[in-house]
């Protein structure tokens, strides 16, 4: 049997939470992160909410202006590596080492790895370019580039906690993060690493949101309470969202000699792509149905077996319309599994979104709820077969499936278990 | 009495690097500004503050060797800025 990968540890910095206990709070309550934004100085601007993170502040550009909570420590060495993202990041993988009871010095031997994923820091590069453009390519910011860049989070966490296994970074847009999660899965299975820091993070602020607006796919709901709705006739768009959730995933057999709690088993996961369109889910979820299929077959998990469905559903009328299409394929045989997209709650966290939606389906296995579909008020026709519970129910799931798309149709989906 | 240039300098570098409890003041004219323990400065702070003069003074710092000269202490950066601003007569 090749090793059986599982998640040990937790960490969160979200718009609906800071740590692991105020996530599920929010999780269950149905209490959403998002606060009414003026980007850019522009009360023109018809983008009027986003899923802020609280506690944090990036007033400039400069590392040295930046604050973060007392309860989490970042050296200066670090700091100035760090966009935004990063210290969210760094956050995040503080809480979830200490959870899986974890220390520096567990993680320096070669057997522990790091896969990261963020669309790097638009706001720091784009500072970074225009110092570039003013001295014509003659000076700049000397940690501009290493800050900026995707792969930030890679560098700079890499070096953080001098990991000496697998490094490496995942750009595939909104799916990003499920990607590292399940590359990361394959590491453990191939025997190649015994242990798998997982991380994704993302900015939250104009310049990384905002271009988004562009391609007409946020929501113009000035309303904080509806603004979000996904599967909902009225849902117009996704609300954006940022912040940073780190995920410690380590071989069965280790944690049990260890003797840490395991939050959830990665039973399996899948890939495939719309090979459709550039920015438009295919109509009818044909890469996504594929990668959920895919995903059970590795999980060797049956359909009618999956107890919740954490959808990638964002709030956009044709992507959450496709998914529903897709999973009512999937789940064609009478099994209606309980259905939510967390994205209600959180907004969409873009390259974040597949972690911190894999992080709370563990949760939801390991403290036994199922999220409900917030702001869900009148299901779209096509969504309407889906089991959409309009609370969170007191459910522990057995077997989780988590959705996750990105641009160019590209899908993953993972299997998370409950631990016998 | 007090060189107007160096006071300048010290304003600049306390807060461009956001020296945290360091009056512009404090800072003696000849006492080393990077890798003591003093101020906690290094290469990298020092990057950062080179890109700070070229903008303010309108100058341009050339190679490693001549930014690490002149940034040994406050005073030989007064003496390197005075040399190359505009209407210098050297």
């Amino acid at each position: 049997m090749p090793p059986l990968p599982v998640i040990t540890g937790l960490g969160f910095i979200t718009s609906i939470g800071n740590d692991r206990a105020a996530v599920g709070r929010s999780l269950r309550e149905l209490h959403h992160g998002f606060e009414p934004c003026t980007f850019l100085d522009n009360p023109a601007l018809p983008v009027k909410v986003a899923g802020t993170i609280k506690g944090f502040a990036f007033p400039s550009p400069n590392w040295r202006d930046w604050q973060w909570p007392a309860t989490h420590a970042i050296d200066r060495e670090t700091l100035r590596g760090l966009a935004p993202h990063g210290v969210y990041a760094v956050c995040a993988l503080q809480q979830a080492l200490a959870e899986a009871g974890l220390g520096p010095d567990d993680l320096t031997d070669g057997t522990t790895g790091l896969f990261c994923a963020s669309a790097g820091s638009p706001y720091l590069l784009g500072q970074f370019l225009s110092q570039m453009y003013a001295s014509r390519g003659e000076r700049g910011n000397p940690m501009g580039i290493v800050s900026s860049i995707a792969g930030t989070l890679n560098f700079t966490l890499a070096t953080l906690y001098h990991i000496r296994g697998a490094v490496c970074g995942f750009v595939s847009a909104c799916s990003s993060s499920s990607h590292a999660l399940g590359y990361a899965m394959d590491e453990i299975r191939l025997g190649r690493q015994q242990r798998m820091l997982v991380v994704g993070a993302e900015d939250m602020n104009a310049e990384s949101i905002l271009p988004f607006h562009c391609v007409r796919a946020l929501s113009l709901n000035p309303d904080p309470d509806t603004a979000s709705r996904p599967f909902d006739r009225r849902r117009d768009g996704f609300v954006g969202t940022g912040g940073a959730v780190a995920l410690v995933v380590e071989d069965a057999a280790l944690a049990r000699r260890r003797g840490v709690p395991v939050q959830a088993e990665l039973l399996g996961w899948g890939q495939a792509g719309d090979g459709y369109s550039v920015a438009i889910s295919h109509p009818e979820g044909a890469g996504l149905r594929e990668a959920m299929r895919r995903a059970l077959a590795d999980a060797r998990v049956a359909a009618p077996d999956i107890d919740y469905v954490n959808a990638h559903a964002t709030s956009t009328p044709a992507g959450d319309r496709s998914e529903a299409i897709a999973l009512k394929a999937i789940f064609d045989g009478g099994a209606r599994p309980r259905v939510s997209s967390t994205k209600a709650l959180t907004g969409h966290g873009l390259s974040l979104a597949g972690a911190m939606e894999a992080g709370f389906c563990a949760l939801a296995i390991a403290e036994g709820f199922i999220p409900g579909a917030a702001h869900l008020e009148e299901p779209d026709p096509e969504c309407a077969d889906l089991n959409l519970p309009r609370t969170s129910l007191d459910e522990a799931p057995r077997l989780v499936l988590n959705n996750s798309s990105g641009f160019g149709g590209s899908n993953v989906c993972h299997v998370l278990r409950r631990p016998a | 009495m007090s060189d107007p240039l160096a006071l300048r300098l010290k304003t600049l570098i306390v807060q461009t690097l956001r020296l945290k409890d360091v009056r512009p003041e404090d800072i003696l004219d000849d006492e080393p500004l990077f890798g003591t323990s003093r101020f906690d400065l290094d290469s990298i702070d020092a990057l950062e503050l080179v890109l700070r003069l070229e903008k303010e003074f309108g100058i341009k710092i050339g190679s490693s060797e001549e930014s690490r000269k002149a940034l040994t202490n406050v005073a030989t950066l007064a003496e390197y800025i005075r040399h190359r601003q505009p209407g210098h007569g050297d």
